[in-house]
């Protein structure tokens, strides 16, 4: 209790407080460029940190991460191009909003969801973080191949129009997530010779590709009409309280789902955000709203992402397991400090992992407040001519791409995945299903391959483990439900209670 | 036709004068050159090293450069920049860094064992070399470690071994993944004890002790730096430590040598420049590793990080790397036909 | 093209795409291409799948929702579409302080979004504030080409 109170007491210190509120403004600046994930810009202030004392720094790199978590939405939301690979659900209701000239209503949706969900993973860190700490050990390979295919049978649902083309898209997804060094038998695979393939294809990489150039190429199609929409600023940003009140099941959905899917070793906000939009999807009345301008879709997919920081930060600082990748580089700032981060983190220096705690709760509060002021900057990007806004998007999601791994053939993936997603724009294949695709691919693959050698080849091994079991029969109820059988059984249920 | 010539006149010093500024603002951004120049060796260095990383920022490669490069900058009087190109496993900066980069001693590199040599003797699209490198000096040596979960029935290396034995090929162990360290080194246990377990390749360290923390596997094969902190706050259990000597983090932990095994492994991580660089250019370098490692303040930085120090200068560094690729290749020619079916 | 050749274009890509995956896949260790193999199928299956219900439709004559009731400028978007190209090929040779500051120059131009002076102001402030956030400030990689 006492450590609680003083790493409280330490946050508040005029130098901390400050400290918290630049890594919150840089965390949504840098999260709003294209091409700049979380990840890669708390590695990249990570040297900057290395000057202060420990508790400072890390809460700058944690303030960071929370902040990158709620900026990825705002070019989500205003360009069709998420800022950070976390925001890729965004798109799907935050654009369409922005183009009915609700594009404030939009970015505060999003603001308040990241906000609620930040809080509650922040306090789910604060109070029972030693608790759910331990559930970290208990995802192997067989749980996480449950996982991936949970997260796989999010494709049905994307796949609004044809579910042929959803299915094919997001099949094609995995196939490319194939390509590179196979970690099971160390053989490089679909590389065609060159080792720029060995780790694959980077799906930010394909990401920023095939959500942005088809966005700037749709951008100049037309001749700026009358209808270009004016996002007036009397638009209120805020939800409303009753706007709020019917979204809030879904906040809290969202925010659960993200403080879990943070919790697991090898999943973060990229994936989060998809399974936080899919059971919203799944819950709500209005299905078919999603997609065109919901802004239950907004929260969901926000709320989740923001979920995410609290949710990777519990393993983290119980155990010295990155719950995500942003974390591990946390992780190794401390150790440049000297902090051993391991299970003896929160005795040994309770200090510093109190103060981190409160600066993530404490990083909501900016991030809301910063976010209110940049975002009504932000919405005059609404006002620039869609040809002038076009070259600029290509210029960041170049410069974006290359920056990733200080790679030119990176630009030319991107540019390859941009001509892609303009052509299955034009033939209505949707492109999330591959995004999506990509991210559990080698999931899928690695840990289905180790299960299999830990069982001897054996498929029962899936089955007879009660967590993939449970989580495999949700899988199969998505997919079914998603098919006529499950609507006839539906009927025949009613007319039977009839 | 005028007016653009007058358009590109005005854009070239534009451009000329943003550059100007932008250099004075920051001089610290300089690529590595590809431009032939007479290498002055007599001030070397004269301008900032740039530092290529085959690995992404915040990982462990460039954990050993944020601990080691203050204490370099200080000696050698110049910034050293990193430059981060991760890719294959490093294969994409090592490829760089021995085929085309300028040997004047401006760009070196982090080198990590066993990767610098497994990917070339593993994958025929890969084409450096060691011997294409000027060896400076290694830095740590992370040396292997064989833990299992806190309530494993194997309480002592005889447990496990006893298991094994009765159990031919039917424990699980974890590796950091196909052409990691580990799985060289479980292969060479192997070898050495003339055993068979059943191998399960994990992406990187932290998944594979994840895995036999959380008994998902019976056993890992990982590093001590990695889980010295699991092992302390008892997370994990380690039954036998792969190096020479045993280690002063964990006294009671026995080494396979002296458990009956001639056998020692682990990875390593150290500075090599491109083959060919002035002796002057390389003696400067060396010197200051040499310096460095008198420092008590960076034993302590290394110490406080749990990277065990190991330094080898010169042309020592490069004997050991010349020693692992044989022993490398060795167990790779003998395994490969199996792996690759 | 109408919109029954489109969707067969876009199935025999898929299905050339699964073809050569498959072959590939060949050579390789069974437990590397297991998964990659029952993708490949599934894609080869999904193609016929996609072209039939294109073929489907197209004799019920079913208007598949037809958007934009305005024509697009297609060649526009494939003059631009090439431009981004040459930016693209030329920006690791030449490097960044040519290169963007000409595509933006070039692109405001062609597609007639301002004029040119407000093009080269967009143009050099947009350069420098790119180059200030990527290289100033966080310290990244910037292909310099002549400049380096």
């Amino acid at each position: 209790m006492d450590s609680i109170m003083l790493g409280l007491l330490n946050v508040l210190s005029p130098f901390n407080l400050l400290v918290i509120a630049a890594g919150t403004g840089i965390g949504i600046f840098v999260g709003a460029m294209p091409g700049l994930s979380a990840t890669m810009a708390i590695a990249l202030l990570l040297p900057v940190t290395f000057g202060m004392d420990p508790a400072a720094g890390i809460s700058m790199l944690a303030s960071l991460y929370m902040g990158a978590m709620y900026g990825g939405s705002i070019s989500a939301i205003l360009l069709r191009t998420p800022g950070t690979p976390a925001a890729a659900a965004t798109v799907l209701d935050g654009y369409p909003m922005a183009q009915q000239g609700r594009a404030g209503k939009a970015l505060g949706v999003s603001l308040t969801a990241s906000l609620i969900g930040g809080v509650i993973s922040s306090i789910a860190l604060l109070t029972v973080a030693p608790v759910l700490g331990k559930a970290a050990l208990s995802f192997g390979p067989v749980e996480l191949f449950a996982i991936a295919v949970l997260g796989i049978t999010i494709i049905g649902s994307l796949s609004s129009g044809s579910p042929i083309k959803g299915i094919l898209s997001g099949v094609v997804g995995l196939l490319i997530a194939m390509i590179g060094m196979d970690p099971i038998s160390g053989t490089p695979r679909f590389t065609f010779g060159t080792m720029y393939l060995f780790n694959g294809i980077s799906f930010i990489v394909a990401l920023i590709g095939l959500f942005s150039i088809p966005q700037a190429l749709r951008l100049v199609e037309k001749d700026d009409g009358v209808q270009k929409a004016l996002s007036s600023f009397k638009d209120k940003m805020l939800p409303t309280f009753k706007e709020l009140k019917s979204m809030i099941v879904t906040i809290l959905r969202s925010s659960v789902i993200g403080v879990f899917t943070g919790l697991i070793p090898g999943t973060g906000g990229d994936t989060a955000c998809w399974f936080g939009y899919n059971e919203a999807k799944r819950f709500s009345k209005e299905k078919e709203k999603f997609g065109t301008g919901h802004p239950e879709g907004v929260a969901a997919a926000e709320a989740a992402n923001n979920a995410v920081v609290g949710g990777a930060l519990i393993p983290t600082i119980t155990l010295g397991i990155p719950g995500s990748s942003a974390t591990a580089i946390l992780l190794g700032g401390l150790m440049v400090h000297g902090i051993m981060p391991g299970p003896t983190l929160m005795t040994d220096h309770a200090l510093i992992t109190y103060t981190l705690i409160w600066a993530v709760l404490l990083s909501n509060v900016f991030m809301f407040a910063e976010g209110l002021l940049l975002t009504r900057a932000a919405v005059t990007v609404t006002k620039v001519p869609n040809k002038v806004l076009a070259p600029i998007i290509v210029i960041l999601c170049v410069i974006g791409s290359f920056t990733i791994s200080n790679s030119i053939v990176d630009v030319f993936v991107m540019f390859s995945f941009g001509i892609l997603g303009y052509f299955m724009d034009k033939l209505s294949i949707p492109t999330p299903p591959m995004v999506v695709g990509m991210i559990l691919g080698m999931m899928l693959d690695i840990s289905m391959n180790q299960s299999l050698l830990i069982s001897d080849g054996s498929w029962m091994i899936f089955i007879t483990t009660p967590l993939p079991a449970i989580l495999l029969f949700i899988a199969l109820i998505s997919v079914l439900q998603a098919t006529p059988i499950f609507r006839i059984i539906k009927q025949r249920l009613k007319k039977i209670a009839r | 036709m005028i007016e653009n010539v007058f358009w590109k006149k005005a854009i070239m010093s534009g451009i000329a004068v943003s550059l100007m500024l932008s250099l004075t603002a920051c001089g610290t951004t300089s690529q590595p050159t590809a431009t032939p120049s007479a290498p002055k060796v007599s001030d070397y260095p004269n301008k900032p090293i740039a530092v290529l990383q085959g690995f992404k920022a915040g990982g462990g490669s460039d954990q050993l450069a944020q601990v080691t490069q203050p204490y370099l900058q200080k000696i050698l009087g110049k910034t050293l920049v990193n430059q981060y190109i991760p890719g294959a496993t490093g294969a994409i900066a090592w490829t760089q860094l021995a085929k085309q980069t300028e040997p004047d001693g401006y760009t070196i590199s982090i080198t990590n064992t066993p990767m610098l040599m497994t990917n070339y003797l593993m994958n025929a699209e890969i084409k450096y070399s060691i011997d294409e490198l000027t060896p400076i000096a290694n830095v740590v040596t992370d040396p292997g470690i064989l833990v299992v979960s806190k309530d494993s029935p194997f309480k002592t290396y005889q447990d496990f071994e006893a298991y094994v034995k009765a159990n031919p090929g039917k424990l699980t162990i974890g590796n950091s993944g196909t052409g990691g360290d580990d799985f060289f080194s479980i292969l060479q246990w192997e070898k050495a004890t003339g055993l068979s377990v059943k191998m399960i390749p994990f992406e990187g360290d932290g998944p594979s002790w994840q895995a036999a923390a959380g008994n998902k596997v019976q056993a890992s094969s990982t590093n001590l730096g990695v889980v010295y902190s699991q092992v302390k706050g008892g997370n994990l259990r380690a039954l036998a430590l792969y190096s020479e000597k045993r280690n002063e983090l964990l006294p009671d932990v026995p080494t396979l040598k002296e458990l009956g095994f001639n056998m020692v492994a682990g990875s390593s991580r150290g500075y090599s420049a491109p083959k060919g660089i002035p002796d002057d250019v390389k003696k400067k370098l060396t010197d200051a590793f040499v310096e460095m490692a008198k420092d008590p303040a960076f034993i302590k930085g290394l110490q406080d990080s749990a990277l065990p120090i190991d330094i080898k200068i010169g042309d020592d560094y490069g004997k050991y790397l010349k020693e692992q690729e044989a022993v490398f290749k060795g167990i790779w020619d003998s395994v490969k036909d199996s792996i690759k079916k | 093209m109408n919109n029954l050749a489109k969707h067969g274009l876009a199935s025999a890509l898929t299905l050339t795409l699964a073809i050569v995956f498959y072959v590939n896949s060949l050579k390789l260790p069974d437990a590397a291409a297991s998964l990659p193999r029952i993708l490949a199928v599934i894609i080869i299956l999904l193609s016929f799948a996609m072209f039939g219900e294109a073929w489907y439709n197209e004799r019920k004559n079913r208007k598949v929702q037809q958007e934009s009731n305005e024509p697009i400028h297609g060649f526009r978007v494939f003059v631009f579409a090439a431009l981004i190209a040459l930016y693209v090929i030329l920006i690791k040779p030449l490097g960044y302080f040519v290169v963007t500051p000409l595509f933006l120059i070039v692109a405001l131009s062609y597609l007639k979004a301002t004029q040119l002076w407000k093009s080269v102001l967009i143009a050099l402030g947009f350069t420098f504030f790119c180059y200030m956030l990527f290289v100033w400030f966080l310290s990244l990689p910037i292909p310099m080409g002549l400049f380096s």
